[in-house]
């Protein structure tokens, strides 16, 4: 059984990763089917994949090895159902995002570029996703302008390989839609819009220390 | 200045007890007995309001309201309002109709969430009493009110669910916050 992590393709400037050679596109096969099916990886995990009504029951020890193993490594089979009395049924939106942060590790998705122009669709269910120490923040700043997500991560002061995860993440759940396609490299950055809701801290600037000893205090909950 | 932050949404769905995860002190309630239909949910309800405190270094503190669920005592919902930062809207995906209680709160508290810049957070509790559930209508609810707000499934007794739903809050107040 072939378990090799996904390969990576470099391209340009950024590494990218391609769906179709890890869990991620499979699952994308699946869910785009009629079929329920369950997805079996040995001694790493199995999912059971229910495409009608999106939804997914998993159980993966071993999430690493699970979502960046080849397709060859993975057994499928029909199954009855993804309802299971001892394991929770979630919406396969979370699989998505789930496959696409790990399989991204830092790269993005092939056929994606940095200067790809973004909006946030809505908020993924962050209480049960994993979570890097800027997710929430790209969230914040996506959900209220379209944007680069090369220009978001400067602004914000967020890694390459975080924001490329995030995006790769975002992407494959759904959660993104591609308001424009960069039609080139090294095209000029495109310049933000305007956010035109006012801030807090813009409206009463001396909220800011607040907010970030409030951000510090929560963090440490 | 005065730094509020608001928890809202009807009896039960976890406002005194995601209170209570966070807050430096005990929370100070309100409750009562309950004498009507809620006996049959809870045997008590808050009638006026929850208090809790976050203190923060320097000596300031945010504190942290909860307002009472049930809507005979809505009077109190704009006093407890006044000044405050940001809206944490608790739902109770058991209830019989959680997308009317959402649409009974973003009424109350539309005014309220706008004068913010959109200081929405919802956490959404019970999923696991209603088997197959999802928070997909509700995001849908919501964008369709022109609010695009981080919606959570949260167990209202788990601190870091609770910490999810205030950090979010946080980033909507001010995407420059950072760890």
């Amino acid at each position: 059984m072939s378990q090799a992590a996904v390969v990576a393709v470099y391209s340009g400037e950024d590494e990218t990763f391609s769906a179709d050679e890890c869990f991620l596109g499979l699952a994308q096969r699946i869910a785009s089917g009629n079929t329920i099916t369950d997805v079996l990886l040995k001694d790493a995990g199995e999912v059971v994949i229910d495409p009608q009504r999106c939804r997914y029951t998993a159980f993966i020890p071993q999430p690493d090895l699970f979502y960046r193993a080849t397709p060859g490594g993975f057994r499928t089979a029909p199954a009855k159902t993804a309802s299971f009395p001892d394991y929770p049924e979630r919406d396969l939106a979370e699989l998505l995002w789930i496959a696409g942060h790990h399989a991204s590790n830092g790269r993005l998705l092939a056929g994606c570029s940095k200067y790809d122009v973004v909006q946030l669709l809505h908020w993924p269910n962050l209480s049960r996703l994993p979570l890097t120490p800027n997710t929430m923040r790209l969230c914040a700043f996506l959900s209220r302008r379209a944007s680069a997500i090369h220009l978001a991560r400067k602004l914000l002061g967020v890694d390459e390989e975080e924001a490329y995860s995030f995006y790769s993440a975002a992407l494959s759940a759904g959660a993104l839609e591609l308001v424009s396609r960069a039609p080139a490299q090294n095209q000029a950055e495109p310049e933000s819009v305007p956010d035109t809701t006012p801030a807090a801290t813009e409206r009463h600037p001396a909220n800011r220390s607040v907010l970030r000893l409030l951000w510090s205090k929560v963090s440490r909950l | 200045m005065e730094h509020k932050i608001i928890f809202a949404g009807p009896m039960g769905a976890g406002k005194t007890t995601a209170i209570a995860a966070i807050s430096d002190i005990d929370v100070v309630n309100t409750e009562s007995a309950a004498t009507d239909e809620v006996a049959l949910r809870k045997a008590n309800t808050t009638v006026a309001m929850d208090y809790g405190v976050l203190r923060l270094e320097g000596g300031s503190t945010v504190h942290l309201y909860g307002t009472p669920g049930q809507e005979r005592f809505s009077f109190m919902w704009d006093i407890l309002t006044e000044g405050g930062m940001g809206l944490v809207l608790m739902l109770d995906q058991a209830r019989p109709d959680p997308l009317a209680d959402l649409t009974l709160y973003l009424g109350a508290f539309r005014a309220f969430i706008d004068r913010t810049g959109g200081a929405l957070v919802v956490g959404v509790s019970r999923m696991d009493l209603r088997p197959g559930s999802s928070l997909i209508p509700i995001r849908e609810k919501l964008r369709s009110v022109g609010l695009n707000v981080p919606v959570f499934e949260v167990d209202a007794r788990e601190r870091q669910d609770v910490k999810q739903l205030l950090l979010a809050l946080l980033v909507l107040l001010d995407p420059a916050l950072r760890r």
